[in-house]
């Protein structure tokens, strides 16, 4: 055998082998993909400049009628077992570590399908892992905007993990070069955090309306996860420019819905003040415990961080009257429950428990300064 | 929050100290990215002193995956605390990350 030829053959023996491996296991481990994809650039490199590849004319198209026929399908099925799935327990398979590896691996074999059968193998193979994918989001979608629309607090804990779980997703399928499948997907993580968004400020509002123990209670499950109602803000910030971004490329009339962050944002200010009406009406009723007093405060904390970190237009201006409005309110109930409890009246417990209140309030007011910039110069 | 970045067997090692969350993570992005623009190709997250990540810094670890995928580089995290540990298995970033018990296993993971 010519040395040129052997090389070719040597190279095709060596991509069967691997290919071989691959259904060996449910979920193949990222050394053996690494085999398959360093078998496949190895006999596309010297097929094309082998002119012997006639040679090998039966073996290619054989192992090409095995790929397409075998590997393929089990590597989509690999990928969809591996797959985060958003809304679902997390499996062993979906902690392997090889998803991204895992379509790599597939797009790589249909696109080699060139070296060995001159065409694309198993286009199939890969569009059903996209769809079952691009399906699994779309269905967690409107389960989680359904559950949005109940009484409930928004699980924005369960929904900020979703929604990394949909990027994973994401980033696979452009791996996979699905790119329909992909669009679909972030279509439909920006509507799931458009709808996180409206949700908080529906909660928001209900408790400016009615202070009562369920909307109180809402509320503060809602704002305890801050952060995750941040990162679901950017998002959905995100979604609407680039749904103008992409209505001003194609022409069409811009997406003029409602900016649901920028709504968010207007609620907070009246929400700091509500907030902080009920702490001073508790002060002046003598119902405010320091423990009560700090959780009060952490709630505005909460409201003064997603003003200061949510990255919108309009939060600078947000942080600033939510600010002011704090810092009058806290004025106000430090001077109800001076009124309270500083009076002899009250006794010696009276200025124990004054000592308490204003203590946690100082600690509360000292963590909020440190959220607000300082004012500028005039 | 705090970022300790040292070189260890070719790798850069980040170790986190304190909260990762919204008013960090950009700090840490910039770090990250300034050592993979740099040239790193091994990065090992160290978990070990960080008492909490949020959905900013989750993103913060998946930038620097995508960058490493796309370079041919290898990332690992290690020394996670539980907590944390179920906030990487909540998002399902353990589909795409190697997680190791401690530092050297994350140098090993990253070396092979």
């Amino acid at each position: 055998m010519e040395p040129a030829r052997r090389s070719h053959a040597e190279a095709l023996a060596r991509l069967r082998q691997a290919v071989e491996r691959v259904t060996e296991h449910p979920v193949p481990p990222a050394a053996v993909l690494t085999e398959v994809e360093t078998a496949l650039h190895d006999l596309g490199r010297r097929s094309a400049t082998g002119p012997d590849a006639a040679g090998t004319f039966k073996a290619r198209q054989a192992l090409g009628a095995v790929i397409e026929s075998r590997t393929a399908p089990h590597l989509s099925a690999a990928v969809i077992r591996a797959a985060p799935t958003p809304g679902e327990p997390i499996t062993d398979d979906a902690r392997s570590g090889v998803f991204i590896d895992l379509c790599r691996c597939l797009a790589a074999l249909c696109a080699g399908g060139h070296a060995l059968v001159g065409r694309p193998l198993a286009a199939g193979a890969v569009t059903a892992a996209a769809d079952t994918l691009a399906h699994r989001v779309r269905f967690y979608q409107q389960e989680s905007i359904r559950r949005l629309e109940g009484d409930d607090s928004p699980d924005l804990r369960g929904i900020g993990s979703d929604l990394f779980r949909i990027d994973v997703l994401s980033w696979g399928l452009e791996t996979l070069q699905a790119e329909s499948a992909v669009a679909a997907v972030r279509t439909h993580s920006g509507v799931l955090a458009r709808a996180a968004v409206r949700r908080a400020t529906s909660v928001a509002d209900s408790y400016i309306r009615h202070r009562d123990i369920d909307n109180r209670f809402t509320l503060a499950e809602t704002l305890r996860d801050v952060q995750e109602l941040i990162d679901v803000a950017r998002r959905a910030s995100a979604h609407r420019d680039s749904l103008r971004a992409e209505a001003t490329r194609a022409g069409s009339p811009v997406f003029e819905d409602r900016d649901v962050v920028a709504r968010l944002l207007e609620t907070l200010a009246p929400l700091s003040r509500a907030v902080l009406e009920d702490m001073r009406d508790r002060a002046i009723a003598g119902a405010l415990s320091a423990t009560s007093a700090t959780g009060t405060l952490r709630q505005v904390e909460a409201i003064l961080t997603f003003c200061r970190d949510t990255r919108h237009g309009a939060a600078p201006a947000a942080l600033h009257d939510a600010a002011t409005t704090c810092t009058r309110l806290l004025a106000e109930c430090a001077d109800a429950l001076a009124r309270q409890y500083s009076s002899p009246a009250s006794g010696e417990k009276g200025k124990v428990r004054l000592k308490g209140l204003l203590e946690a309030m100082e600690d509360g007011t000292a963590r909020l300064q440190t959220l607000v910039p300082p004012a500028r110069a005039k | 929050m705090a970022i300790e970045v040292t070189n260890a067997d070719g790798a850069t090692i980040f170790n986190l100290i304190g909260r990762l969350d919204s008013n960090s993570a950009g700090e840490a992005e910039q770090t990250v990215l300034e050592a993979v623009n740099g040239g790193s190709n091994r990065l090992v997250f160290d978990f070990r002193d960080l008492d909490y990540i949020s959905s900013a810094g989750l993103r913060v670890i998946l930038v620097a995956a995508k960058r490493m995928k796309a370079n041919g580089g290898k990332l690992a995290l290690c020394g996670m605390q539980e907590h944390v540990a179920e906030v990487f298995e909540m998002s399902g970033f353990l589909a795409i990350l190697t997680v190791c018990p401690d530092r050297q296993a994350a140098l090993q993971a990253t070396a092979a």
